[in-house]
């Protein structure tokens, strides 16, 4: 991902309560694409389940817990930022410690974002030696093809 | 982590002024009238669904094209067009007001910089306290300038692609104000300087919806 991303381009944007938490695609989304994979692996695969998670970008360290019930999805989340000047950045998001919301609406936001890795990863026509990551990259396919809908931003409703 | 003079230094990825506009779609040559920009651009944008952010100095903001670009359209072109014909020394407050968010951004100019402090009164979120936390900038004129141009650039293409009426003379004068800006800053800003890298664009789309 450091290869086909650049430093300097667009950003991903969590929405978090209305509040952007930003995740870049070359330093941020690098870090922490195993997490994300895994966590729309099992998020989708189990019907119920539970499940940490560690993100992370150039001002917040994010830690989610996740727990979900067939349809519904909990997340508690803690925001911790890097450096004191973001810490009321960091506390606002914090006043937002639990969100509740359909698991499949979940999946789709992810699936957004999925989606673009995939795509730019093929557009890149690039071959992946490892062995262990040619494996993620098939799951990662794998959850693209498997995931239904894309996420509010992206997902005209009929009017 | 320093500090340099009153301005504060998070680190130089992230002190700044930056702009990520959105994708701009939905947009339907339906021929409209309007007597005002924002009348216009709420119209034209009702559609679109991603939002524009802000980068200000690592903390981002986002702006709905349809309810707070559409209302800061005036004081924006007013504003670009002060940081770029302005005179060294000169001071000058921008407010703005939309449904979603209030801002005051007083711009001092120096002959190749600007200091930008604002005043976050209200974002959605609530966040105001922490971007007040950063509330000054000092980029380049130019760098800041060309933060702009895309969006501009949304803006010009957006009317066109709308095939909307102006119907006063002071909305066409601020129309032609955002083609000359759009045309007149130099470089599209920092996220939008590869040639080959993935752009945000307008796309228009025919109006299937009933009733237009």
């Amino acid at each position: 991902m450091r290869a086909i991303f650049r430093n300097e381009e667009e950003s991903a944007y969590v929405f978090w309560a209305q509040i952007p938490v930003q995740l870049t695609y070359q330093r941020s989304l690098y870090e922490c694409i195993d997490q994300v994979v895994a966590m729309a692996f099992v998020v989708h695969s189990n019907e119920e389940g539970a499940t940490l998670v560690e993100l992370q970008n150039q001002i917040l360290d994010i830690r989610w817990e996740l727990h979900w019930d067939r349809d519904e999805l909990v997340i508690k989340s803690l925001f911790s930022a890097r450096d004191d000047l973001y810490a009321p950045y960091a506390e606002t998001l914090n006043r937002h410690a639990q969100l509740r919301m359909p698991r499949a609406v979940f999946l789709s936001e992810w699936h957004t974002l999925l989606h673009q890795i995939v795509v730019a990863i093929r557009e890149a026509n690039i071959e992946i030696e490892d062995g262990t990551e040619r494996r993620k990259w098939e799951l990662l396919q794998r959850l693209d093809e498997q995931i239904e809908g894309y996420g509010q931003l992206y997902t005209r409703r009929a009017s | 982590m320093s500090t340099q003079g009153d301005y504060t230094l998070v680190g130089e990825d992230l002190t700044g002024f930056w702009l990520q506009p959105g994708f701009v779609e939905g947009i339907v040559a339906d021929r409209q009238q309007f007597s005002s920009l924002p009348k216009a651009f709420r119209h034209i944008f009702r559609r679109n669904l991603e939002f524009a952010v802000v980068l200000w100095n690592g903390i981002p903001v986002r702006f709905s094209y349809q309810q707070d670009l559409a209302e800061m359209t005036v004081g924006l072109i007013d504003m670009i067009g002060f940081v770029q014909s302005g005179e060294e020394g000169a001071r000058r407050s921008f407010e703005f007001e939309t449904p979603n968010l209030r801002v005051c951004w007083r711009v001092e100019l120096e002959p190749e910089w600007l200091v930008l402090e604002a005043d976050w009164k209200c974002v959605p979120g609530g966040y105001e306290a922490a971007l007040n936390q950063l509330g000054m900038i000092r980029m380049r004129r130019d760098a800041f300038l060309c933060e702009w141009k895309l969006l501009l650039e949304q803006f010009a293409q957006a009317l066109d692609d709308s095939e909307a009426t102006l119907t006063s003379d002071l909305a066409r004068s601020q129309a032609e104000q955002i083609r000359q800006l759009s045309v007149s800053v130099p470089k599209r800003g920092r996220f939008y300087r590869c040639p080959d890298a993935v752009l945000t664009t307008n796309r228009r789309q025919p109006d299937t919806s009933p009733g237009n």
